[in-house]
């Protein structure tokens, strides 16, 4: 089945290599249309990794500046979309770590508290309770199942973001979707 | 919804839509990039004069020291002012001496004697 992913990178008109190469040759309208085709879900990844909205607005900014300072690092044959994910997740991940909610692989397998009452009452529709599902998430598979909603059923590239075996990734995707049946459930279940 | 398909989870996935981020959120960014003004670099004239100076400035000291004693003498008091040694010595004094007037009996004691004088 063919997925169809919600994600401005899609289809871009210009690639994004056009506009990296663009900025490198000090066209600003190059990184500008990064920003625009990016900006959405970068933020959707940071917020469902950190779920805290100003960490993730900071975290959001942080990739951005760190990709532009870095540009000229970028390899023409790698792609774009992983590049920035991974070094906007990397942001989350030493945001976490700062504050010291970030226990690495030892993560332990379990589903979180949950949303709270205020993001219970916002949960009336299937998107809604899908998003409190994945919030409800430990941390390893909000990140896995996010980018797997950003990055389609790219396995190799969730792998090059997340920085773990393909085979890892392939488990967790697995294990995180058993979750969030499980979790979507027991929401329908709820008066 | 207990048990929806791995297809069905994927389409409800897909049909998720992306947060919105903040309002300013794309200013900010623009602004600490591409919008950024480089700090303004140091003219090559301007620190080319002042590294003239300088030089002129000490070459000028141990020929003015030699011609006449006073020079000689502040360069000295200069030199020596400027010694870790000296500063530390300097340091010790001034502590010892607010320490001192800090006492109330050390102090009741210096304004006694200087009443019976």
């Amino acid at each position: 089945m063919a997925v169809e992913v919600h994600i401005e990178a899609e289809q871009p008109r210009t690639s994004d290599a056009e506009l990296v190469a663009r900025t490198l040759a000090g066209d600003p309208s190059g990184f500008t249309a990064l920003v625009e085709r990016y900006e959405r879900s970068l933020y959707t990844l940071a917020v469902r990794t950190l779920r805290d909205r100003e960490e993730a607005r900071d975290a959001t900014q942080e990739a951005f500046v760190k990709a532009y300072r870095s540009l000229h690092t970028f390899r023409p044959d790698a792609k774009f979309s992983t590049w920035i994910f991974s070094i906007c997740y990397h942001a989350c991940c030493d945001r976490l770590k700062r504050s010291r909610r970030y226990s690495g692989e030892e993560i332990p397998d379990r589903a979180d508290a949950g949303p709270g009452p205020e993001a219970q009452a916002i949960a009336n529709d299937d998107a809604g309770r899908l998003r409190a599902a994945i919030d409800a998430l430990p941390e390893k598979y909000r990140s896995v199942i996010t980018l797997y909603h950003l990055q389609g059923k790219q396995y190799d590239e969730i792998a090059s973001v997340l920085g773990v075996p393909l085979g890892t990734i392939k488990t967790h995707i697995f294990r995180a979707k058993e979750q969030l049946r499980q979790i979507l459930a027991a929401s329908e279940r709820e008066p | 919804m207990n048990d929806r398909t791995d297809d069905e989870l994927d389409r409800l996935l897909a049909a998720l839509p992306l947060d919105e981020p903040p309002a300013g959120l794309r200013a900010s960014i623009l602004a600490a990039t591409v919008q950024r003004v480089p700090a303004e670099p140091i003219d090559p004239w301007e620190a080319s004069a002042w590294g003239l100076l300088l030089a002129l400035a000490l070459w000028l000291v141990p020929h003015l020291s030699a011609i006449n004693g006073v020079i000689a003498t502040i360069a000295r008091t200069s030199f020596t002012l400027t010694q870790p040694t000296t500063l530390i010595w300097l340091t010790v004094g001034v502590t010892a001496a607010f320490a001192a007037s800090a006492i109330p009996d050390f102090s009741a004691g210096i304004n006694l004697a200087r009443k019976g004088r």
